[in-house]
């Protein structure tokens, strides 16, 4: 009896403590999903709804349409018109925006506890009331043309990207940008709009999330009070066709220089693997290209930066949160009169030796230090957490799985990130890129 | 019903209490404000030196950003390397950055290893290395910097109005120097900016997190203790008298043209700041309800983005504002915004416009307080303005005696739109 008592101490003791956020969920009968991070330590709360839709679902020649919708989703319904549901949140002190990426859109406000009920209200209104005009649709593809001329077309840097992901993607919808190309989104009707509303903006397409002060209960009860009578408009399972890419074979290089261009700036993005294939592999892959290239105390940092001085700076990062494949981008500045094929080829080098006698016990151990830490500072927001579930659910992780992110970090070996690393050096498919 | 009325007395008193805010001094005369904060192991320390590039020697412009770069690049018996390693063992953050009036430095550790992180904290204030390799590398890494920016539309339009709508104040200084001033910098000049800019006179610290008073009171000086005292009047930053009027246009190739405006403001704690504020946000600073965004945005299509906000700087507050457009549509933007600048001078704001910005300013303080970090920040900036720390307690008074008489008094003499000068970059020819 003792015993079982003290087991069962330990066992809460440890799942509590492995747990990331501690959060709960639930699902309304109409399909919606609900998750609850409680943190009341400031009267605020935040409300997220992540739909499971992005750019990687528009249709050839309709690109641009999923961030256009994110835009109109603020342009009123019927009951509450056009900068109602803004000047709310607005005059009782909140904030709120929206983003849309390839694999998902999302919504968030962050208010004082008072007014969540009814900003869950506007946010379920809108699920499946927006009213939309001609002038309305018109008036705001102005808007994004705009803000796709801000965003990319006066950036020498985001020109040069943009055409790396087409490179990389070539028959893969995520070779498009998101916010579309230029010519596609002027001629995007209100009919692509709503056809593309009605589709996808479904209760059970989305995940809604609630952070910081509200307790599961009141989430539950405003959740099924304004969200739970909302139907699934027409009863469509939405069927994804799976692209995939050829293999590249071809050695692909990508050069932008313009007259503003006033510094050189080397880039390579890799095709690789998702955590939705494998967490243990993405965990194993992200802690390898950490000690080899993330930030001023890594490998290459050290040998490029500042042993032989070929660059003033150097990075890279896995971008493993997608629905399909993954992303490894790395970026260097060179020093003047350096030769690029020759920082190529030391790149190249010094991954191949680390493999070998790089990835040591001591920095292996420290990179799982430092995934602790940050999983503390974590706790230290109410907007992160939301944001990393609802990424991670919409691709299609589940919440177990990323509430056990520790267990599986406590199972890599150093082995495993070598095995990852020496994958990824002989990854193939991969788009270069120079600015200047 | 009782435990009803209880809990709703319970729950409001908490949110009256929500920042219990205390200044503490420390033996060697180190002062900070705090928050206690168990909810999170850890501990958020936000810390200014007054002064930044504004103290930068004249042709060694850069130097205060320089010397904060360095700052995790090796102290005392620690190399650059074993430094950062030691950070990283530790779960320490330190983030920098220097601007036209202050050096900030954004410190952050794990509770359980708040000791050794804040003995390294010191060592990086007190006996920053400087060693030769590492100069050379970060003068590298700022001339990048500087070349980047330039190649950016935005950045390259905001220096260009900063160079010239300063006249010949310190302020009109590129915050990183130029590729020039940057190559002149040596070690003894950074040095010298250290010794003179790091002391206690012009240091201001807030901290926040999972520490208790009195030990942090200790740890003031384990941190603090060692910088000299200094002398606060030698950190005097002369106010901006006279700023440039007008448009100044500068032709790059471009899809866009980046506009950068804004004219003479108040001080942080002019008693007409609030008002300026208010009325601040119903022009051109409330998300997505400010009437340039509404007018030339939302009715228009001609920006994807446009705001104005005032800069409470140390030398005095200005009013700044951007937006980006496409060529061709820049002169009816600007005459949009001109209108609406106009508009409010003379008209000043509605009675729901004052509600609806009061209401805004009242609610959105308690999302500073939603992170250590964020609450640091906050407690810096208090000091900074020096609005006092009952000034917690008092915002929301200060806000709501705003009258909309007294507002649009403000109004007449703060928008001032023949005064606006406008830096214009683009496809302009």
């Amino acid at each position: 009896m003792k015993l079982i008592f003290f087991f069962l101490i330990f066992f809460s003791f440890t799942s509590l403590k492995s747990k990331l956020f501690d959060a709960k969920q639930f699902k309304l009968k109409n399909g919606l999903q609900v998750i609850v991070i409680e943190n009341s330590r400031a009267p605020v709360v935040s409300q997220m709804i992540w739909y499971n839709v992005g750019s990687i679902d528009e249709k050839f020649g309709k690109s641009g349409l999923a961030h256009f919708l994110e835009h109109l989703m603020f342009k009123g319904t019927k009951k509450y018109p056009s900068g109602y549901y803004s000047k709310y949140i607005s005059k009782n002190g909140g904030t709120e925006n929206a983003f849309t990426s390839f694999d998902y859109t999302a919504y968030y406000q962050i208010v004082p506890t008072e007014h969540l009920e009814k900003i869950v209200e506007l946010e379920a209104d809108r699920m499946t009331n927006l009213t939309l005009t001609d002038e309305q649709v018109e008036t705001e593809k102005k808007v994004i043309l705009e803000e796709r001329y801000q965003r990319i077309d006066s950036k020498p840097s985001a020109i040069l990207d943009e055409s790396i992901r087409k490179s990389l993607f070539p028959n893969h919808t995520y070779g498009t940008p998101i916010i579309g190309w230029e010519h596609e989104i002027k001629a995007l009707t209100i009919d692509d709009v709503r056809k593309f509303y009605n589709d996808y903006y479904n209760p059970k397409n989305a995940i809604l999330i609630f952070s910081g002060d509200v307790s599961l209960k009141k989430a539950k009860e405003y959740s099924e009070k304004y969200f739970g009578k909302i139907k699934v408009k027409n009863q469509i399972n939405i069927n994804r066709i799976k692209l995939n890419d050829p293999i590249l074979r071809t050695n692909i290089r990508i050069n932008y220089d313009d007259e503003n261009v006033k510094q050189k700036i080397w880039k390579r993005s890799f095709k690789t693997s998702s955590y939705k294939e494998s967490i243990k592999n993405g965990i194993a892959l992200d802690l390898g290209l950490k000690i080899l290239t993330g930030g001023s105390t890594s490998i290459l940092y050290r040998e490029l930066v500042e042993k032989k001085k070929l660059v003033s700076s150097i990075g890279g990062y896995y971008q493993g949160m997608s629905r399909d494949k993954a992303t490894v981008n790395f970026y260097a500045i060179p020093n003047e009169n350096v030769e690029i094929s020759n920082l190529e080829k030391q790149i190249y080098e010094i991954m191949k030796k680390s493999v070998v006698n790089g990835i040591t016990e001591d920095r292996f151990i420290l990179q799982k230090k430092k995934y602790e830490h940050e999983s503390i500072y974590l706790r230290d927001s109410i907007f992160q957490p939301a944001q990393i579930i609802g990424e991670a659910l919409s691709i299609g992780i589940a919440l177990e799985e990323i509430e056990s992110w520790d267990e599986f970090l406590n199972e890599i070996t150093i082995e495993d990130v070598k095995n990852e690393l020496k994958k990824f050096i002989k990854n193939n498919n991969y788009v270069t890129g120079l600015l200047g | 019903m009782i435990i009803y009325v209880f809990l709703f007395f319970f729950l409001n008193s908490i949110n009256l209490l929500a920042l219990d805010v205390e200044e503490i001094v420390s033996e060697r005369n180190v002062k900070a404000w705090i928050v206690e904060d168990n909810s999170v192991p850890i501990i958020s320390m936000n810390l200014t030196f007054k002064g930044g590039a504004y103290f930068d020697a004249f042709g060694k412009e850069g130097t205060s950003t320089f010397v904060a770069a360095l700052l995790d690049e090796g102290a005392g018996s620690l190399t650059s390397k074993e430094f950062k390693d030691e950070m990283s063992k530790l779960g320490m953050k330190l983030d920098f950055r220097s601007s036209k009036d202050e050096l900030s430095v954004s410190f952050q550790t794990i509770s359980k290893n708040k000791k050794k992180s804040f003995k390294l904290m010191r060592s990086a204030l007190i006996e920053p290395r400087f060693d030769f390799e590492e100069i050379e590398k970060i003068r590298n890494q700022i001339i990048s910097s500087i070349k980047i920016n330039e190649s950016n539309l935005r950045s390259f339009s905001s220096q260009q109005f900063e160079k010239n709508f300063y006249l010949d104040h310190k302020f009109s200084r590129n915050v990183e120097g130029s590729l020039k001033s940057i190559k002149d910098i040596k070690k003894t000049d950074l040095e010298e900016y250290k010794r003179k800019n790091f002391t206690k006179s012009n240091l201001i610290v807030g901290v926040s997190g999972d520490i208790s008073k009195s030990e942090m009171k200790e740890q003031l000086d384990v941190i603090f203790g060692d910088l000299p005292k200094g002398d606060e009047k030698n950190f005097f930053i002369n106010g901006i008298k006279d700023v440039r009027a007008g448009e100044l246009k500068i032709q790059k190739k471009s899809p866009q043209t980046s506009v950068i405006f804004g004219h003479n403001g108040f001080h942080r704690n002019d008693e007409k700041y609030f008002a300026a504020r208010i009325a601040n946000y119903v022009l051109g600073g409330g998300g997505f309800q400010s009437k340039l965004y509404k007018k030339i945005r939302e009715e228009n299509g001609l920006v994807y983005s446009i705001y104005s906000y005032l800069l409470p700087n140390a030398a005095g507050g200005i009013i700044l504002g951007g937006f980006q457009t496409k060529n061709e549509n820049v002169h009816t933007t600007l005459d949009l915004l001109k209108k609406e600048w106009l508009h409010i001078k003379e008209k000043g704001i509605t009675q729901e416009e004052l509600n609806n910005a009061k209401s805004y300013f009242i609610g959105s303080f308690s999302r500073s307080f939603s992170s250590t970090k964020s609450i640091a920040a906050l407690l810096n900036t208090v000091q900074t303005y020096k609005l006092g720390i009952d000034y917690f307690d008092r915002r929301s008074k200060i806000i709501e005696d705003l009258t909309l008489s007294f507002v649009n008094k403000v109004c007449k003499d703060f928008f001032r739109p023949n005064e606006l000068f406008f830096t214009i970059v683009g496809d302009i020819s």
